[in-house]
């Protein structure tokens, strides 16, 4: 990585300058592919996706105004990127409608142990896609069941039931893969507290 | 391993093992992103590359077939093409013929026989003021030597007859200086003074011919008429006054082939050449000028779903989206290069490849990111099916500031059309022509309306590469030099919009603006 701010290397993106895009695209590629990863089928598909999403970083860069950080403002182009390549497929307009989602066979063989972020990342990327997809917007990027609602053409509530059956499946994936173990059972008034 | 983990803490921690995840894409993505962000790079490039291989191949071959030539259609703007290829460098001997020729069109009857004294009696009881005949007299062809055959061979296969001679009212005749523009004629004459060396130019080729005592002005239509019977040709050319020309011209020696562009006997030629209006069937044209782009925005009597949140109250639906954008037109240009066929004196086909740059201002407004929702057309006609959405600053209403974005686009097209001459003469012309144009869009830089018509935001991805132009044009043609130079307005309409046809607003470029073009003969 050079000795380039970000300021640097946005003033040069926006000059169109090749040399600025592609540290920019050393820099944050890596963090977006993983991004593409979680939405995508296979490690083509989001690499299609990662390059897809930095022609749109490109050539948006002008309405990036400083406000925020811009690793924020990239992934959510990217992500919604990954979205509108999702909704091409018609299989994921299938699924992400369907509020009930078949089950998940989970083997063991299925999820590699070898970082526990790449674990967790393979785990989610078990799920079906719709679900998938939902608990990517809501858990990790943040986004509301509003938000998504209107992102995948949606009902709200849809968008919250699909999150609810994703999360207990995710559970139960990291559970079996003993990632995550189950909470003590807590009784009475507190439990009913915190319990969501 | 996580212990004691909570649901609660269920999203923090997927979050936070999601970001420590990085993958590195191969340099595949790489090469690919920047292939699509630099194909305006990438084809300017090639553009200006096949524009100076064009130019250069173009110039080189003006130069390598005539560099004399420039030189002496500046002088004499009839003169044809002088090519160094087709230079005829013919060893003076005695008793070889003059040959001076041209391209009337009266065919190989005139090679032969009496036609001569039919034509020169025709014109006498006619009482016309003179008559430009051709004219070869076989029996001279055969009375020198085989040199003279082969010219004669020359001349008869390149669909021209020899000699333009004038028969005046008191029966003499003469060779021609008269232009006149109704006949081709491509023809001089001229004589070396010292050694009475006979040089025609005829069709781009230069003859030397040994010597012989001739002139151009005023030959004794008798003394001619002792040539047709096949009398020695020395006895004509003794009738023929004389007409000196420059003395340098002697320098030339035996080849006119050697001579160099200031020689005073190629002015001689040139200034003396009897006048040619070249009608070749094949020009080059190159062409410039500004235009002034615009845009027809519809969306064709409502088709679309007007479900726009923010605006619903502000739009009245029976109203076409034009009437909801502010745009502007701007200034861009168009330059390209074309290949004319002469079909008639009418008609001219065209074709040959354009390059445009159109492009217009809309005005919008900065706002805060907000989504901007394109909803595609169903391919089966009913609702949308799929929805683009894409994060916005622009807005098209109301915003915290103005703003003026420009659409852009980069064309090179394939015109293919007519051009019709409506009046004019020899020199000056007005014509009108029209075209329809193939088109391939290199590039663009363009702001597509959200279908809420509520933002601009950039979808590549919905852009047509392919489109098809129309265009028409009327223009004032002055000819000079051997080149013709032209000027009038044009008007251009792209037929096809210039976004899929899933976008449901449907823009027609039009380009309207003042050409400038020059034409030149080939070959």
């Amino acid at each position: 990585m050079s000795d380039m701010t970000e300021d640097t290397i946005l003033e040069g993106c926006l000059r169109n300058d090749p040399a600025a895009q592609r540290e920019l695209y050393n820099r944050y590629s890596p963090k977006m592919l993983a991004v593409c990863y979680r939405y995508s089928h296979s490690r083509e598909d989001a690499e299609d996706m990662l390059q897809e999403g930095f022609i749109r970083v490109f050539s948006q860069i002008h309405s990036f105004q400083g406000k925020g950080a811009f690793e924020g403002w990239m992934r959510r182009v990217i992500v919604h990127t990954c979205i509108n390549i999702l909704k091409k497929n018609k299989k994921f307009n299938e699924s992400v409608d369907l509020i009930h989602a078949h089950g998940v066979l989970v083997r063991e063989e299925f999820v590699p142990s070898i970082v526990q972020a790449k674990q967790v990342v393979e785990c989610i990327r078990l799920l079906p896609i719709g679900y998938r997809t939902v608990l990517n917007l809501y858990a990790i990027e943040g986004y509301s069941h509003k938000e998504i609602a209107e992102m995948l053409d949606i009902e709200e509530s849809t968008s919250r039931s699909q999150y609810t059956r994703a999360k207990v499946m995710l559970e139960d994936i990291l559970l079996k893969k003993n990632i995550i173990q189950k909470p003590k059972q807590r009784s009475g008034w507190f439990a009913a507290i915190t319990r969501r | 391993m996580e212990k004691n983990f909570y649901t609660d803490e269920f999203e923090d921690f997927l979050k936070e093992k999601a970001d420590r995840y990085k993958m590195y894409p191969t340099e595949r993505v790489w090469k690919k992103i920047y292939r699509q962000l630099h194909t305006y790079r990438r084809w300017t490039m090639y553009g200006v590359s096949a524009i100076l291989m064009g130019a250069s191949f173009f110039g080189g071959k003006l130069i390598l077939n005539g560099a004399d030539s420039w030189i002496s259609q500046s002088k004499n703007p009839h003169a044809t093409n002088l090519s160094k290829n087709t230079l005829l460098a013919h060893p003076a001997e005695p008793n070889e013929l003059i040959i001076a020729a041209n391209n009337i069109n009266l065919g190989p009857k005139h090679l032969a026989d009496n036609t001569l004294q039919q034509d020169i009696d025709q014109t006498r009881k006619s009482n016309r003021n003179s008559l430009t005949v051709a004219w070869l007299n076989p029996g001279l062809m055969n009375a020198g030597n085989s040199s003279a055959d082969q010219i004669a061979d020359q001349i008869s296969s390149s669909n021209s007859t020899p000699a333009d001679i004038t028969v005046d009212n008191s029966g003499d005749l003469s060779l021609s200086n008269e232009y006149d523009s109704d006949i081709h004629s491509d023809v001089s004459l001229s004589i070396n003074e010292n050694t009475k060396n006979v040089i025609s130019l005829r069709n781009n080729k230069i003859n030397l011919f040994p010597p012989f005592n001739v002139g151009r002005t005023n030959i004794d239509y008798r003394s001619l008429n002792k040539i047709t019977n096949g009398i020695n040709p020395e006895e004509l050319f003794d009738a023929l006054k004389k007409d000196p020309v420059q003395e340098a011209a002697a320098k030339a020696s035996n080849t006119v082939a050697m001579m160099t562009p200031s020689d005073p006997l190629r002015e001689e030629i040139t200034e003396k050449n009897l006048p040619v209006l070249n009608r070749r069937k094949v020009n080059v044209q190159f062409y410039i000028g500004p235009t002034i782009s615009y845009r027809r925005l519809t969306d064709r009597s409502n088709k679309i779903n007007l479900n726009n949140r923010p605006l619903n109250s502000l739009v009245d639906p029976h109203l076409d989206v034009d009437s909801y954008v502010e745009h502007k037109p701007s200034i861009g240009f168009e330059a390209g290069a074309n290949a004319l066929v002469r079909l008639n004196q009418t008609f001219t086909f065209k074709t040959g490849l354009q390059f445009n740059l159109s492009r217009y201002q809309i005005k919008g407004f900065n706002y805060y990111d907000e989504p901007s929702l394109i909803e595609l057309n169903s391919s089966t006609g009913g609702q949308a099916d799929e929805v683009i959405v894409s994060l916005s600053r622009i807005r098209n209403f109301s915003g915290y500031s103005e703003r003026i974005i420009h659409n852009q686009y980069m064309q090179v097209s394939m015109p293919i059309g007519l051009e019709m001459r409506v009046a004019g003469n020899s020199k000056l012309n007005f014509n009108i022509a029209g075209a329809v144009e193939p088109t391939y869009v290199l590039n663009h830089d363009s702001y597509l309306l959200s279908t809420d018509y509520k933002n601009y935001s950039r979808e590549p991805s919905l852009a047509r590469r392919w489109n098809v132009n129309s265009g028409v044009q009327a223009y004032v043609s002055y000819e000079k030099n051997g080149l013709q130079w032209q000027i009038g307005p044009q008007f251009r309409y792209q037929l096809l919009s210039s976004f899929d046809s899933r976008y449901p607003i449907k823009e027609y470029l039009v380009d309207y603006g003042i050409k400038i073009g020059v034409s030149k003969i080939l070959k």
